[in-house]
């Protein structure tokens, strides 16, 4: 059974279940920190009846004028959790904030080209493809670069629908241009 | 500062960079000698002085750090300031109140200067140093009041000094009162309407989050607390549903919810749950209305044009109450109403729940599902309740029918299952095997279902039905009876694993097997096998007690070949094949885990709790140790940062959580069970380095008020163990039977009990008077050591008494660290002996010793009984290190000039217990190379041939068979050359002790 939370500094001493996945990227505690620090509201766990982190979200606010938007940064759910729409409810609040709290544009996402569960889920969401960015994801050793998609959805704010775009994974950038 | 000092600055922060101090320590002298004297060299050159750590540099650091403190006009440099803060925090927390006089005096000297203030402020935040911290955020709120954050900066740093101080502080209160008057104020500034906002008003919901850490600590009780907290969650201006407050609505409706259950108020609370809950309906309501006026799917919207939906309006992100959460506590409060005689609230609640259930399609939000098993659960003892109320029997058959293929269907009936009767939960199990019988399998993805089906079920066959069987042997009937029910659940598990298989053929490299549970289920009865064969053969080496952990290894690998990520699979592994005594290989399959960042201090524990003892010959060990320790630096250089960014940018709910996180890391037990087994490692493994190394980490944790942080999480591991344990039938007629604790599945086959702080004390302990002999035989050539070396002789025996006779804390140890432990006392009695001149007791204390050693010798003449496993490893290797700390404690005892009166008497028995450790060491060797040997010898041989029949036993129905049977087991030649590969790797750990 799930539960949404503040995510706090202690949980990184129990995302095991999350964190033990070749999936979900380990950071340095000061990256989680920081993200408390700067958008608490943006950081949620999902909590089993248990007391079990069943996976968790950090996003931030950034950019400016009409580009000012909510950007999820991770988005993870434990393999046992997984399908049972935990990332959506994840993704709700975060969008919720972004439209109450910092009157964002849009919420958006990078998600790697080649990863289509992830992108069905997240269009699923009402998230579509705005730019593909090229070889955006570093190639570790004996693999390729890889390019990412930048996803969108715009909120009540982007009343022009500004964050939309026709054919955007046929809008190819460079990592540069979106820095 | 000049260019040119700039360039010459650098230089010394590179040398410090690559740790180099001395070299960096030559740099400064040079210049201060061609008479450079800028405060910057001067506080430079201290903060090297404090990293060198010996007692003249200590006392050099204090001289430079009080004449830059004391200097008239004060210093206003930011730069020397912070260098000499820092130098101020080496030296020690006694030095705690003179970095804020310090600073005082300089803010005081430069009053309009707001960064020299402000810089202050982040000083004494990153060293912790509170009550500074408070000074340097009062003055500055005071200095500058249109500054806001400054207001709020003081509130925090007064919570945080109230709570840094002990209870018996004197100002303690004061702290506490300053705050909550502080933001009382700034909740009295907040307006009803958001027109005109005062500059010290309540404008953020961490603001409203601080507001709520204070209260608890000024209230005169609890009750008041609470009630204050929830007239502000529900004020309009900063309640859960105000602008502010929706911010961190989650959070706060949380914290209602909280408080509103501990005041009892279980009206409140159902009626704050059914407000929440309706509000999901309405959205169900709408969602439904707007389907059918033919509103398309958002995903296929998405997918057609590239185009996505714009978020409904406002209300949709209302009403968000479908959370386990609500419906926990609008349970709980429907069945305190109703055994309250207030029937209602009860049937309302009941009919809440079916609604939700109606208008929710199976599977998509369990909660009103599950709401239904809980609700059912409330009445399950007195059959009563609510008109319509199912049984709890009959509520956890629809749970299952309605979520039976979804993993966390075994986690959320788990609790409520355990509650039935035996005849019910036997109704359950068949229920649920005659469901899964009926579902359909005709394509690939009925049948991945189907799978997922029959491991929950396997799973509920496990916990009901398994895991009650006692591990103990009582009697021969009754272990006629569990052998054969633990075969056929091994084997059914296993045939579902297998059967499982070909739905996998396009999952990606990253996936794991669909049936992959049900193969950890098997393991799962493997291990109680094996702990049922220990008990009935009295011995957990005997070749039918390893058998089965034998066969586990064998599906492990064969789990870990198809799915290369299963990390559950691989922590079995690790933690079998050290418990087998093959450690090499745990510590080969160790990497595949990829155990990164804060995940070294919660999971590195199932690698390298005593690894130095298990492998210590085995270069790996040392570079994993090495990499698990880093994480206690980065977080101690990172953490301070981040305290001050969440200062800078207003987080200030998270800050407690960012403190106890930082005291957690810093006083983790696994930091100083690292660093215990990392100098145990340079003694005992092949390159020795001999070094009188740092010792903070080991100081730090025998302080009197140090706490040691347990952060290890045991709970990752698979478990689907009963919360109820059978009772062990008392062996004589009228005696009582035996509780059986409560574990987990992890708990049921440890290595030994995990050490805590007790053991992580005892041993720093034994480190520390290691490195005190060695600082006397090459630094002092006297006893006792001065300067940092604090903790005397006589000192670290009480400690080591202590320890020794409270059995409370002896169950951190093993028996050989017991042994151990009583040789470093009998030792350290030695040393402290000779500092006190008394010949006669370091004569005692050494034949004690002496025959330490001759009662812990291994018999010469014959080959050590039993099969080697994890703890033969384990004692060998320990009593080596006993050995090798002979030399090191005598040392001083014989090479100090002062006591040179004292060699004539006392060197027969010094030269006696030499010798004696010698041999000793010499007897452990030969014992390891023996049966090294003989594991060695038995490829083809009959002993082999034995292990290998039983892992492989013919008769049906048994687990050997179906490894045979099964081909993904990679029959019996693959079997045979797995076992082999085992014993070899035993061979190799127990010869691999010693040193080359």
């Amino acid at each position: 059974m799930s539960s949404l939370r503040p995510f706090h500094a202690l949980d990184l001493f129990r995302f095991n279940l999350t964190n033990l996945d070749v999936l979900t990227e380990n950071y340095v505690p000061s990256f989680y920190l920081q993200y408390l620090a700067k958008w608490p509201t943006l950081c949620s766990v999902m909590e089993s009846a248990s007391g079990k982190i069943m996976g968790y979200i950090l996003g931030k606010a950034e950019g400016e004028y009409t580009e000012w938007h909510g950007h999820v940064t991770a988005v993870t759910v434990a393999p046992d959790f997984r399908r049972l729409g935990l990332a959506k409810t994840m993704m709700d609040e975060l969008e919720r904030v972004t439209t109450t709290v910092y009157n964002g544009y849009f919420v958006d996402l990078y998600v790697r080209v080649s990863n289509r569960l992830a992108i069905d889920m997240y269009e699923g969401l009402g998230y579509s493809v705005y730019r593909c960015v090229q070889e955006y994801y570093s190639a570790g050793p004996g693999e390729l670069e890889e390019d990412a998609y930048d996803m969108r959805k715009p909120m009540k704010r982007d009343k022009k629908r500004q964050s939309v775009r026709e054919n955007g994974r046929e809008f190819k950038v460079q990592p540069h241009e979106v820095y | 500062m000049s260019l040119r000092q700039d360039r010459k600055n650098q230089l010394v922060h590179d040398a410090l960079d690559a740790g180099a101090y001395k070299q960096a320590l030559q740099l400064c002298n040079k210049r201060i000698k061609k008479g450079e004297k800028n405060d910057y060299l001067f506080a430079i050159k201290a903060l090297i002085l404090t990293l060198i750590k010996t007692g003249p540099s200590y006392e050099e650091a204090l001289a430079i750090a009080k004449q830059l403190s004391a200097k008239t006009p004060p210093i206003d440099s930011i730069e020397v300031l912070t260098t000499t803060t820092k130098v101020w925090s080496m030296l020690g927390s006694e030095h705690a109140g003179e970095v804020a006089k310090m600073w005082e005096r300089s803010v005081k000297a430069h009053p309009g200067d707001e960064a020299l203030t402000r810089e202050w402020l982040w000083g004494t935040v990153r060293i912790l140093d509170w009550r500074g911290a408070q000074k340097a955020a009062m003055a500055l709120q005071k200095n500058y009041p249109k500054r806001r954050e400054y207001w709020f900066w003081a509130v925090l740093t007064c919570l945080l000094l109230h709570n840094s101080l002990p209870d018996s502080a004197v100002d303690k209160k004061l702290f506490g009162q300053l705050a909550y008057r502080m933001i009382s104020k700034s909740r009295t500034d907040t307006p009803t309407d958001t027109t005109v906002v005062l500059p010290r008003a309540i404008q953020t919901s961490q603001e409203v989050g601080l507001y709520l850490e204070v209260l608890p600590y000024v209230a005169p009780d609890s009750a008041t607390a609470t009630k204050e907290a929830l007239e502000l969650l529900s004020s309009s201006n900063l309640g859960v549903d105000s602008k502010i407050g929706s911010g961190d609505w989650w959070g706060l409706v949380r914290r209602q919810l909280d408080l509103l259950e501990e005041s009892g108020n279980w009206m409140e609370v159902w009626k704050a749950c059914e407000d929440l809950l309706h509000g999901v309906e309405v959205k169900a309501k709408e969602s439904a209305a707007a389907k059918t006026d033919g509103e398309a799917d958002a995903s296929e919207v998405a997918k057609k044009n590239d185009g996505a939906r714009i978020p409904e309006a406002e209300g949709e992100t209302k009403g968000r109450g479908d959370d386990w959460r609500v419906w926990e506590g609008f349970v709980k409060a429907a069945g305190e109403l109703y055994n309250q005689e207030n029937k209602d609230q009860g049937n309302k609640a009941l009919e809440v729940i079916l609604q939700h259930r109606e208008t929710a399609k199976a599977g998509t939000s369990r909660n009103a599902d599950l709401a239904l098993v809980k609700f059912a659960s409330l009445f399950h003892d007195h059959h009563e309740g609510p008109e319509g109320t199912p049984t709890l029997l009959e509520a956890c058959k629809e749970y299952f029918t309605r979520t039976g293929t979804k993993s966390c269907c075994f986690e959320d009936l788990q609790n409520y299952l355990e509650m039935l009767e035996m005849s019910e939960k036997k109704e359950f199990l068949g229920f649920v095997e005659k469901h899964i019988e009926d579902m359909d399998a005709d394509d690939e993805k009925s049948k991945i279902s189907k799978t997922a089906a029959q491991i929950n079920h396997h799973k509920f066959v496990y916990l009901l039905t398994i895991s009650p069987l006692t591990i103990t042997a009582t009697s021969t009937s009754s272990e006629e009876e569990v052998i054969p029910k633990l075969n056929d659940f091994i084997t059914s598990s296993l045939k579902i694993y297998v059967g499982a298989l070909p739905l996998g053929s396009a999952l990606l490299d990253t996936d794991n097997q669909y049936g992959d549970d049900a193969a950890l289920l098997s393991i799962m009865g493997l291990v109680r096998l094996h702990l049922l064969h220990s008990s009935i053969t009295s011995s957990s080496t005997s070749i039918t007690a390893q058998a089965p952990l034998y066969q586990a290894l064998i599906i492990l690998e064969a789990i870990v070949s198809k799915s290369k990520h299963n990390y559950q699979a691989l922590l079995l592994l690790v933690r079998l094949y050290l418990l087998l005594g093959a450690a090499s290989l745990a510590v080969e399959i160790y990497p595949r885990l990829n155990i990164k960042q804060i995940q070294n201090d919660t999971l590195s524990h199932f690698l390298l709790t005593r690894i130095s003892t298990i492998l210590p010959a085995e270069k790996k060990v040392g570079a994993i140790l090495n990499d698990a320790g880093r994480i206690y630096e980065s977080s101690s250089s990172q953490t301070p940062n981040m305290l001050v960014l969440a200062f800078e940018r207003g987080g200030y709910a998270q800050m407690m959580g960012f403190i106890e996180f930082s005291e957690r890391v810093a006083g983790s037990v696994c930091r100083s069970m690292w660093e215990i087994e990392r100098r145990r490692l340079d003694r005992l493994g092949p390159q020795q380095t001999n070094k009188i190394d740092d010792l903070e980490t080991l100081d730090t944790v025998l302080k009197d008020d140090a706490v040691v942080w347990d952060n290890r999480d045991f709970g990752v591991l698979v478990n689907c163990e009963t919360e109820h344990p059978p009772s062990i039938p008392a062996a004589e007629e009228g005696g009582e039977a035996t509780k059986v604790q409560k574990k987990r599945f992890e708990e049921l086959f440890r290595t030994s009990a995990p050490p805590g702080e007790n053991w992580v004390k005892a041993f720093a302990v034994v480190e520390k008077l290691v490195v005190y002999c060695k600082a006397v035989i090459t630094v002092t050539h006297d006893l006792p050591a001065p300067g940092p070396l604090s903790l005397q002789p006589e000192n670290c025996t009480s400690i080591l008494k202590k320890i020794q006779a409270d059995p409370e804390t002896t169950i951190e140890f093993t028996e050989p660290e017991r042994d151990y432990i009583e040789f470093a006392c009998l030792l350290t009695a030695m040393i402290q002996a000779a500092i006190a001149k008394d010949g006669v007791t370091i004569i005692s204390s050494a034949e004690k010793a002496q025959s330490w050693l001759s009662s812990h010798t291994p018999s010469p003449d014959s080959v050590p009984s039993g099969e080697p496993e994890w703890n033969t490893l384990h004692a060998m290797h320990l009593y080596i290190d006993a050995a090798i700390l002979v030399g090191a404690f005598v040392a001083p005892t014989l090479q100090s000039p002062l006591h040179k009166q004292l060699h004539k008497t006392i060197r027969p028995a010094i030269t006696s217990l030499i010798t004696a450790a010698t041999a000793f060491h010499n007897a452990l060797l030969t014992a390891a190379s023996k049966i090294s040997k003989a594991i060695a010898d038995e490829d083809g041989s009959d002993k082999e041939q034995e292990l290998v029949d039983r892992v492989l036993e013919l008769e049906q129905g048994n687990v050997g068979r179906a490894l045979r049977d099964m081909s993904i087991f990679g029959g019996v030649e693959k079997v045979v050359e797995g076992v082999r590969k085992i014993r070899r790797d035993v061979a190799r750990a127990v010869d691999g002790g010693r040193k080359k």
